[in-house]
């Protein structure tokens, strides 16, 4: 019985589903380079709180990904993207 | 010689005669190192993604230019001590405009291929 008990508490491993595979966008639309000035594309490639989105979410390849990640570093130093969203302004 | 790119972002409480200064400054470091400025960009007065040094709004400045790279020292020092810069970056330009349109363009044309080739 006890041993039951011990068995039941281990926890479970979460594990991601996986969904539906999404289409790359800069594979898609032939995109070869990722201007950090070009924010309304780069908007769309990080959460509301304006952290980097998850490859998992977006479907972005990892070349990519990486020149995205640059891409967004820049345009928040310029403060054309924020480093964090605040709501309570 | 190498193609670089510089943004710079001067208090908007600044007047545009405080940009002009700075945009000939520019120039001349450049043309020290016998460099030239290729185009300009004058994005004007926008909303700050945050707040720097209490200031909402700044002028926005962009720069493309040819020169020796011993020429970015001299630039990031000189941005870096002007306290009514509040930001600037110099980077390679990597013409990413250029290279995309370049690069659908090929695409275009050879997908236009592949089509005309399935239908014969």
């Amino acid at each position: 019985m006890a041993r039951k008990n011990l068995r039941l508490k281990k926890k479970k491993k979460k594990k991601r589903k996986p969904g539906k595979q999404k289409e790359c966008y800069f594979t898609k639309t032939g995109m070869v380079a990722i201007d950090y000035k070009d924010t309304d594309l780069l908007r769309r490639f990080v959460t509301e709180r304006g952290k980097i989105a998850p490859r998992r979410n977006t479907g972005t390849h990892a070349k990519y990904q990486r020149l995205l990640a640059i891409a967004i570093k820049r345009a928040r130093h310029l403060a054309l993207l924020p480093y964090v969203k605040e709501y309570y302004r | 010689m190498h193609k670089y790119e510089l943004v710079f972002i001067l208090r908007a409480d600044q007047p545009e005669s405080e940009m002009e200064s700075r945009v000939q400054r520019t120039a001349a470091i450049i043309a020290k190192h016998q460099g030239e400025i290729t185009s300009q960009d004058h994005w004007g007065v926008r909303r700050l993604a945050y707040e720097i040094d209490h200031h909402d709004k700044g002028n926005y400045m962009l720069m493309k230019f040819r020169s020796e790279g011993s020429a970015l020292s001299e630039l990031d020092r000189a941005f870096r001590l002007d306290d009514m810069v509040l930001r600037h970056l110099i980077v390679k330009d990597e013409e990413w405009q250029e290279r995309n349109r370049a690069a659908q363009a090929k695409r275009r044309q050879t997908s236009g291929e592949t089509e005309l080739a399935n239908q014969e």
